[in-house]
């Protein structure tokens, strides 16, 4: 089979099996998922240290556990008066010193701390929620719990509300965070990532069709060669093992090709950019994932092109 | 019997224009030793310390950066025990064996099919760079420049390799040249490698078309070399604290990926799409802009670039042109092309921060290399009528003497020179200061740092000045007073470190046209 291999190489880079349009096909899908990528991740670096300059978060919420978090109840209650947001939490003082108000009392069952826009709605102290009456000790001023109504676990229970139970701490690092800035310029830059991803399938789709066809047209052009071959005496199960073979080096000589183009290309467009437009230089960054993409264009590539050509061999030897 | 006559002295004065021409171009790095009596560059000090060291204590240590490629502190040990002199005299032999180079270069030039004309334009050349001052780098005493002549003969090795029957003395002779340049230089051991590398890939591919290679006895050089310079580049890379911050694995890869390319470019006679020519002359614009057009974000003292200077890099881009044209038809010098055209575009594509700038100057001295061999190509290109092309090679190396003073100059007199009176007056200030008993902090700019670990003197940078209260001494040294100060690679005038009234009232210690020692804050 070694033998067959380096003949059929070796007939490759003479132009007898025309493989150089798989070659450069593979070199120019490949090209353009790496620069994508390795472009999208320098920007998600960059992205990164505008994170440095957003308003740090004061606040996150997470649904699981985290130190330093206090546990909250949150439901709604929906009244002839309106919706309102109903919250839970296991450790009143703790809960609400995240928005740096302070506590003297507890709440005891049945009382009810309210936001300050209920001062207008409700003309009492008592107040009808559900089927219960619960009395308001207290306001509260801050503008992230205006329109919340703040009461114990066990007139949570005794409301027969039923919620979500979420987990609240000082800081950044939770699910959600307040203000959102820098999450936000996270979230941007994962969903710009999730959507060159999603290109990148569509990239590889194209790859695998294109080489699976070229090989096939190299294979059918190469009639001479293998009816040459099997002159010769190689067997059709060695053939499909040569074919196999030169397929998987071809696919990984294209593959490496489109990830030095990958590099280079966008590398220098950018220095030329910054160096006569005076555009920010951005060098391609090499992750990880970008190995995952190699390794995904070389078997899509390889495959196909091992398809196309084997194929194409048929077709020839059944003539 | 007069056209007998003519014939023998057209080769006697053959025979003496290219002797004249190699001893010009062997003193040509020992200018520094000649006109200022010291070494150029700080990291000679450096090396002169280590011989030193190795010397009293009878052994050599593999600890710092500058222990971990021997070959120059060995050559400085070695010359200054067989010789008996100190390892700063026994430095002169680094310079002079970079001068030796051009013997391995114009047999190069001749291996490649050159005539004798267009090996002396090649080592002309070399020696006089328009592009780059060939002294800043040959005249110093350190690891590349040691390197530098074991680079260029592993160089031919693999091309005397390439072209006739490989024998196992050849193959031991390359292998020993080539472990001498991994121990000797790192960025040399890269630039081998990566030529390995290519002309292994493009024997390989000519091979597959039917060349006639012997391609199992050649590939034995590259796979030992190989191995040698990753294994010994590996255990330095890893031991020396911080060099991962410089450079990463995805640095290699980047260049890895460079490499690719050019290579593919290069792969034809005239370069896909005929882009070869075109590739060579880009490098001469980074080299060009790098160096005098502020691509780097570094502060260097050079003048801005005149009319006539622009002629001088106008007659470089036109002898990589032409040069290219015709030497990228040998399989060798495009594979040396590949490598030196990948190391220059990814010291451009790094970035405008030092090290980009240090890649550059790096990339530089073998980019020269191949400009040299392209010249010697250009040259032999009017060598075939037969007055004119030796008119040309006469005018050509005028031009170059003319187009290489300034470059010349800036390293003779410029931040990166020193001078031998300048060793002596610190030295002798140094034994002064111990006899005065006492303990002061003494400041300098990176030249003085340098001079000061010789002088075993700890010298704390310049931009600490400005805070200081304690009892100190600045010491500076002719260029400090004439140019500036630098800080690592970047110039800075003398006024912003040292303004006059931050000297104003303080004591002078020592007053000579070399070295100016000033006592702050009177202890």
């Amino acid at each position: 089979v070694s033998k067959l291999f380096f003949l059929l190489l070796s007939l490759s880079v003479r132009g007898e099996l025309r493989l150089g349009r798989v070659l450069l096909l593979t070199a120019v899908f490949m090209g353009f998922i790496v620069s994508l990528e390795s472009m999208a991740y320098s920007y998600s670096l960059e992205i990164e240290g505008l994170r440095s300059f957003a308003v740090a978060p004061k606040l996150s919420v997470s649904v699981n556990p985290r130190i330093n978090s206090t546990r909250v109840r949150v439901s709604y209650l929906t009244t002839s008066k309106g919706s309102f947001l109903i919250l839970a939490p296991d450790n009143l003082k703790d809960y609400l010193e995240i928005y740096g108000v302070k506590l003297q009392a507890n709440l005891s069952a049945g009382e009810v701390l309210l936001g300050s826009s209920f001062r207008s709605i409700f003309s009492s102290d008592e107040i009808l929620l559900g089927s219960e009456t619960v009395r308001a000790v207290g306001f509260l001023e801050k503008k992230p719990l205006k329109w919340a109504i703040i009461l114990t676990p066990e007139t949570f229970d005794k409301l027969g509300l039923e919620g979500y139970t979420l987990y609240y701490s000082k800081g950044g690092g939770g699910f959600v965070e307040a203000p959102s800035t820098s999450s936000l310029i996270k979230s941007i830059s994962n969903s710009i990532l999730s959507s060159l991803r999603l290109l990148s399938f569509f990239l590889y789709a194209m790859l695998a069709l294109s080489s699976a066809i070229q090989g096939y047209l190299a294979a059918r052009g190469a009639e001479s060669v293998f009816k040459v071959l099997s002159i010769l005496g190689c067997g059709y199960k060695r053939t499909i093992a040569g074919i196999v073979s030169l397929s998987i080096l071809f696919g990984a000589v294209g593959t490496f090709l489109g990830f030095s183009l990958g590099l280079t290309v966008p590398a220098m467009s950018s220095t030329l950019a910054s160096l006569f437009l005076k555009f920010p230089y951005v060098k391609p960054a090499i992750e990880w994932e970008i190995a995952k993409s190699i390794l995904v264009g070389l078997l899509s590539s390889s495959l196909s092109l091992s398809i196309g050509l084997i194929r194409g061999f048929q077709d020839v030897v059944s003539g | 019997m007069l056209n007998d006559a003519t014939s023998d002295f057209s080769k006697f004065l053959k025979f003496y224009f290219i002797v004249l021409c190699l001893l010009v171009s062997i003193m040509i790095p020992l200018l520094p030793y000649l006109v200022n009596k010291a070494p150029f560059i700080g990291d000679s000090w450096v090396h002169m310390k280590i011989a030193e060291k190795t010397i009293r204590n009878g052994r050599y240590e593999i600890i710092e950066y500058n222990e971990r490629w021997p070959v120059v502190n060995f050559l400085l040990v070695f010359l200054s025990l067989a010789s008996g002199l100190s390892p700063f005299y026994a430095g002169i032999f680094v310079p002079f064996m970079v001068g030796l180079t051009t013997l391995p270069l114009y047999c190069l030039c001749k291996r490649l099919n050159l005539s004798s004309y267009a090996a002396i334009a090649a080592v002309s050349f070399l020696s006089l760079d328009p592009l780059y001052s060939y002294i800043t780098f040959s005249g110093a005493v350190m690891k590349e420049t040691a390197t530098y002549y074991l680079f260029l003969s592993m160089l031919l090795a693999a091309v005397i390799a390439l072209d006739s029957k490989i024998t196992p003395s050849k193959i031991f002779l390359a292998l020993i040249l080539g472990i001498g340049v991994v121990f000797g230089h790192h960025y040399a051991g890269l630039v081998i490698c990566l030529f390995l590398v290519v002309l292994s890939t493009y024997i390989i591919l000519s091979k597959l078309k039917g060349g006639a290679y012997n391609l199992r006895s050649f590939l034995f050089i590259p796979l030992i070399y190989i191995l040698v310079f990753l294994a010994w580049n590996w255990n330095n890379y890893s031991k020396i604290e911080g060099l991962h911050q410089f450079l990463e694995l995805s640095d290699g890869l980047f260049l890895i990926a460079i490499l690719v390319v050019v290579c593919v470019t290069l792969y034809q006679k005239f370069g896909l799409l005929y882009l070869s020519p075109w590739l060579t002359i880009g490098c001469v614009l980074i080299a060009v802009f790098g160096l005098r057009g502020r691509l780097y974000s570094l502060l260097q003292p050079v003048p801005k670039i005149t009319i006539w200077e622009a002629w001088h890099y106008l007659m470089v881009g036109a002898i990589a042109f032409l040069g290219s044209y015709r030497g990228f038809k040998a399989l060798s010098i495009r594979a040396f092309a590949s490598t030196t055209i990948s190391l220059v575009i990814f010291a451009f594509l790094w970035g405008s921060a030092y090290p980009g700038f240090v890649l550059l100057i790096k990339s530089l001295h073998y980019f020269g290399l191949l400009l040299a061999i392209l010249a010697g190509y250009a040259i032999s290109f009017f060598l075939r009528y037969k007055y004119l092309g030796k008119l040309l090679l006469i005018f050509l190396i005028i031009l170059l003497i003319y187009a290489s003073k300034p470059g010349t100059e800036l390293a003779l007199k410029g931040l990166g020179a020193y001078y031998r009176e300048e060793l002596d007056s610190l030295s002798n200030f140094k034994s002064k200061m111990n006899l005065h008993g006492a303990k002061v902090k003494v400041f300098g700019d990176t030249r003085v740092n340098y001079l000061g670990e010789l002088l075993d003197v700890p010298i704390s940078g310049l931009t600490g000045l400005k805070k200081v209260k304690e009892p100190s001494l600045i010491v500076l040294l002719k260029p400090n007073l004439q140019l500036g100060y630098l800080l690592g690679y970047d110039w800075v005038e003398k006024k912003v470190l040292t303004p006059a009234d931050r000297l104003l009232g303080q004591d002078k210690l020592v007053d000579s046209p070399f070295l100016q020692i000033w006592r702050i804050n009177n202890w």
